[in-house]
């Protein structure tokens, strides 16, 4: 392949790569300190995505309508924790991970029954590609990247700088020595789901933006998201981030090699792979002492 | 009036019952002993006084206060320490962030230099990971979280089972200096002789139940209690 044709599918992958490691950041965040992996992320961001071209098309603004989308879906995740997986708390993570499920499922199904399975879309302003050393940038990739690594970097700032992170770590590395600690599990349970829902909310506006928004689009992104927070080591949330923009990039270099078709491929014999070969991830996860 | 008073207690994890009726008391600075076989149900009854076990009856009195309808969050607050038998450090944090994440200390930044002064050797390392830790400063990082809330009573798990013979004798030394700062402990051992030596009162636990108690230096005197529960050390 040509030096323009590796640039623009590095930069295309770049920008998959980013909304992967949003998703496996939410994936990999609720595995750490709640405990099971959520198999109702990919719907978050089905519902951020709806939720943003709503709001774009009652205000006519692209930014309210991403606003609002965040909001919108970080309550819908603080209402999932309360709702539903609040009362699983201390239990194996098969419970949780079922109603994970069943909640992925209710959440599509009442979304298309409110939406139909019309086709919606996001407005973007049309503007000019720039060109780059050969590589065509859309001005709109530009602000996907940007807006996702500062939400990445957002989210690993408040778990690694700011206390209520700290008890977030503590809660995920010993949630029974946490209590013992005085931390209560209330306070940090909320800013997780807010978290959650603030990373799968980005994720699925930009995923939208991309595309075009229907029912499945967040369903079919559950499969890189989980590769990525298994690569990054289970319940390591930086790794999850690294992991998840490697994968968008290896995805989008290997395109010339295997064809778009494959690319989900890709996700799941990496996730297999790391799951049968080295569980603990690439990069390792942090295991607590015994 | 004890500080800690425990009357009937009762419960478990699972259907069974692991503690079968357990009366105990402790007094303002006491250093009491438990003592007793293995899966006895010792690391369980400190548990219940923590509010860790799922299923628990009877009556635990703290300081006045009923802690069975207290969440283990409150009876931190209200006084009470924990330094757990395994994984007793948050390993992913640093040894400094395992100080400051214990919630409801007062003062938190001055008793986090007390503690680092208490113990140097966690001041040098305080930028690095608890779970590169040396056995040693793992337990003095364990001891230092537990005491950053000033409890009035410290509830110890076998701290010095993982130890080397030359640091059990440093953290005996340690748990008898608790007194001194106002603190009476709970202290769970293998080594009983030693642990008695330090201690005023002590229970020898079996199948959930006290089978024996009085103060330190009877138990130490008892031959039966030395056949059966002390061993040859
Ligand atoms: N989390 C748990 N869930 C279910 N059963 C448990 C749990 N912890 C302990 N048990 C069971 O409770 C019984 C008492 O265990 P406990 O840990 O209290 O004994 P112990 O006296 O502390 O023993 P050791 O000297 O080995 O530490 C054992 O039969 C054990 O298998
Ligand atoms: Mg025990």
């Amino acid at each position: 392949m040509s030096a323009a044709v590796g640039l623009n599918l590095a930069v295309a992958g770049l920008i998959q790569g980013l909304l992967i490691a949003l998703a496996g950041l939410a994936v990999s965040l609720c595995f750490a300190v709640a405990r099971f992996p959520n198999a109702a992320t990919g719907d978050f961001m089905t519902f951020a995505a709806y939720a943003g071209v709503a709001a774009q098309a009652w205000t006519g603004s692209l930014l309210a309508g991403a606003a609002s989308a965040v909001l919108l879906t970080a309550g819908l995740a603080v209402a999932s924790y309360v709702l539903v997986f609040r009362n699983f708390r201390g239990r194996s993570l098969v419970a949780p991970l079922i109603a994970s499920i069943g909640l992925a499922f209710l959440l599509r199904s009442v979304l298309t029954f409110f939406v139909g399975f019309d086709q919606h879309s996001f407005h973007v302003p049309i503007a000019r590609a720039i060109v780059f050393a050969g590589a065509r940038v859309r001005p709109i990739d530009l602000w996907l990247a940007g807006t996702s690594a500062v939400t990445l970097l957002a989210v690993l700032a408040v778990l690694f700088l700011t206390p209520i992170g700290r008890r977030m770590r503590a809660v995920a590395d010993n949630p029974e020595l946490a209590r013992a600690s005085g931390i209560r599990a209330r306070a940090v349970m909320l800013t997780l789901w807010t978290l959650i829902g603030a990373c799968s909310a980005v994720g699925g506006v930009m995923l939208g933006l991309q595309t075009v928004v229907v029912p499945e689009m967040g369903w079919n992104l559950l499969l890189p998201a989980f590769a990525a927070a298994v690569l990054g080591g289970v319940g390591n949330p930086t790794g999850a981030v690294l992991a998840g923009i490697a994968l968008g990039l290896v995805q989008a270099l290997s395109t010339p090699l295997v064809g778009f078709t494959y690319q989900t491929a890709i996700s799941f014999i990496l996730l297999i792979a790391t799951l049968v070969l080295r569980p603990q991830g690439l990069l390792g996860r942090a295991e607590p002492v015994r | 009036m004890s500080l800690l008073e425990v009357a009937g207690i009762a419960g478990g994890y699972g259907e069974a019952d692991i503690l079968r009726g357990i009366d105990l008391r402790i007094e303002p600075g006491e250093i009491v002993t438990v003592a007793g076989t293995n899966g006895a149900g010792k690391s369980t009854l400190i548990k219940a006084i923590m509010g860790l076990v799922p299923r628990c009856r009877g009556r635990v009195v703290f300081d006045g206060r009923d802690l069975l309808s207290l969440d283990p969050e409150d009876r931190v607050g209200i006084g009470i320490g924990y330094v757990p038998q395994v994984a007793n450090v948050f390993g992913t944090l640093s040894v400094l962030d395992n100080l400051r994440v214990v919630e409801g200390v007062a003062g938190r930044a001055a008793r986090i230099r007390d503690m680092l002064d208490r113990f140097p050797a966690l001041a040098e390392r305080r930028h690095v990971a608890a779970r590169a830790l040396s056995g040693g400063e793992r337990q003095q990082l364990a001891f230092a979280r537990a005491l950053m809330s000033r409890p009035k009573l410290l509830l110890l798990d076998e701290p010095t089972a993982a130890l080397s013979p030359n640091l059990v004798g440093q953290v005996f030394a340690l748990i008898a200096t608790l007194p001194g700062h106002s603190a009476a402990a709970l202290l769970i051992e293998q080594r009983a002789r030693q642990s008695l030596a330090i201690s005023n009162r002590g229970y020898i636990l079996d199948s959930g139940r006290v089978v024996l108690e009085g103060p330190a230096p009877e138990l130490l005197g008892d031959e039966r209690m030395a056949r059966l529960y002390l061993g040859g050390g």
